[in-house]
């Protein structure tokens, strides 16, 4: 036997020694095993009552949850999400006439209206002269100068 | 009564008071103890056929008693002492020898853990891979904490020895 395994023993013993030494003067028991059995019993018992009042109220959460998601509760009650609008008389109006008339003031306000009454004023104000300018409207459309040229030929 | 039953109070009968004294030097306290003891057996009914059919059930029994004292030990609201109408039917003895009361109070020093390691290894003559594995921790540990609880139990008997010699001479 080795230095180190004969001290090792040495230190074991001597620790065994001391605890039990530490133990000193011991009781005796104060509980039976059959007390324990029964606390074991009880505390089994009060599991199972947890454990089934735990599964009890998960069913009954999950029962509701899926009714509601089924058959919403008071659905024949609840009016439907359009109804109120249908029946009534102002939705109608607000609703057709915005549509009607923002959109054909959009396109038809460069071209058609402007371009005929400036011809027409050039037609009338200069008679003896068919000039090539009066065929062509394209400058005095876009420039609001020719209409004030054309005035001074009004006063001629 | 059942035959796990008759089996569990067989077992209870011959390895309470040794699962008492392992739960005293680890709490220090005779009726924490028995408290200990008997929160370990209810927890080792429980699962009693399981532990049936692994077949150790005396390791089951004392690492359930181990953990639930280190459990207890750390509970912010734990309590040393219940209060009862009743008192209890033997006694602690009062008086006990100095030297154990010189004992117990280095024990009480010791981190829960490294006395949980020093009462395995020393006490319950457990190997460093059982400890280690009861536990839950690495065998070098193990090692490490046993000398180190032996060096704190000597140094602090020695300090209290030397503390009474003082003593006796004024």
């Amino acid at each position: 036997m080795s230095h180190e395994e004969l001290t090792d023993m040495d230190e074991y013993a001597e620790a065994r020694a001391m605890l039990g030494r530490a133990l000193g003067e011991e009781p005796t028991m104060n509980f039976h095993p059959t007390s324990v059995l029964a606390a074991a019993k009880r505390s089994v018992a009060r599991g199972r009552a947890w454990a089934a009042g735990g599964i009890a109220a998960g069913v009954v959460v999950i029962g509701i949850g899926g009714a509601a998601l089924a058959s919403p509760f008071g659905a024949a009650e609840v009016p439907p999400a359009g109804g109120v609008t249908t029946t009534s008389t102002v939705p109608s109006t607000i609703t057709v006439s915005p549509t009607e008339t923002s959109r054909p003031t959009i396109p038809t306000t460069p071209p058609a209206t402007t371009r005929p009454p400036v011809t027409s004023t050039q037609t009338t104000t200069s008679p003896g002269k068919p000039d090539p300018t009066t065929s062509r409207p394209v400058p005095t459309t876009t420039r609001p100068a020719p209409t004030t040229t054309s005035l001074p030929a009004t006063t001629r | 009564m059942t035959d796990r039953d008759a089996e569990f109070v067989e077992f209870v009968q011959a390895r309470g008071v040794a699962l008492r004294r392992t739960a005293f030097l680890l709490c220090g306290d005779w009726h924490r103890a028995e408290d200990l003891v008997q929160a370990a057996l209810i927890k080792l009914f429980k699962s009693w056929h399981k532990i049936q059919k692994d077949g150790s059930v005396d390791a089951y029994a004392r690492q359930v008693l181990v953990r639930t004292t280190i459990d207890e030990s750390r509970r912010f609201w734990r309590r040393r002492e219940r209060a009862s109408d009743e008192l209890p039917e033997v006694a602690v003895p009062a008086v006990s020898s100095e030297e154990a009361l010189d004992l117990r109070r280095a024990l009480a020093q010791l981190p829960a853990r490294q006395r949980a390691v020093v009462v395995l290894r020393f006490w319950e003559d457990l190997s460093v891979e059982e400890v280690a594995s009861l536990l839950g921790c690495a065998q070098g540990t193990v090692k490490s904490q046993a000398s180190k609880g032996l060096a704190a139990l000597r140094r602090v008997l020695a300090d209290q020895r030397d503390y009474s010699v003082l003593e006796v001479q004024r």
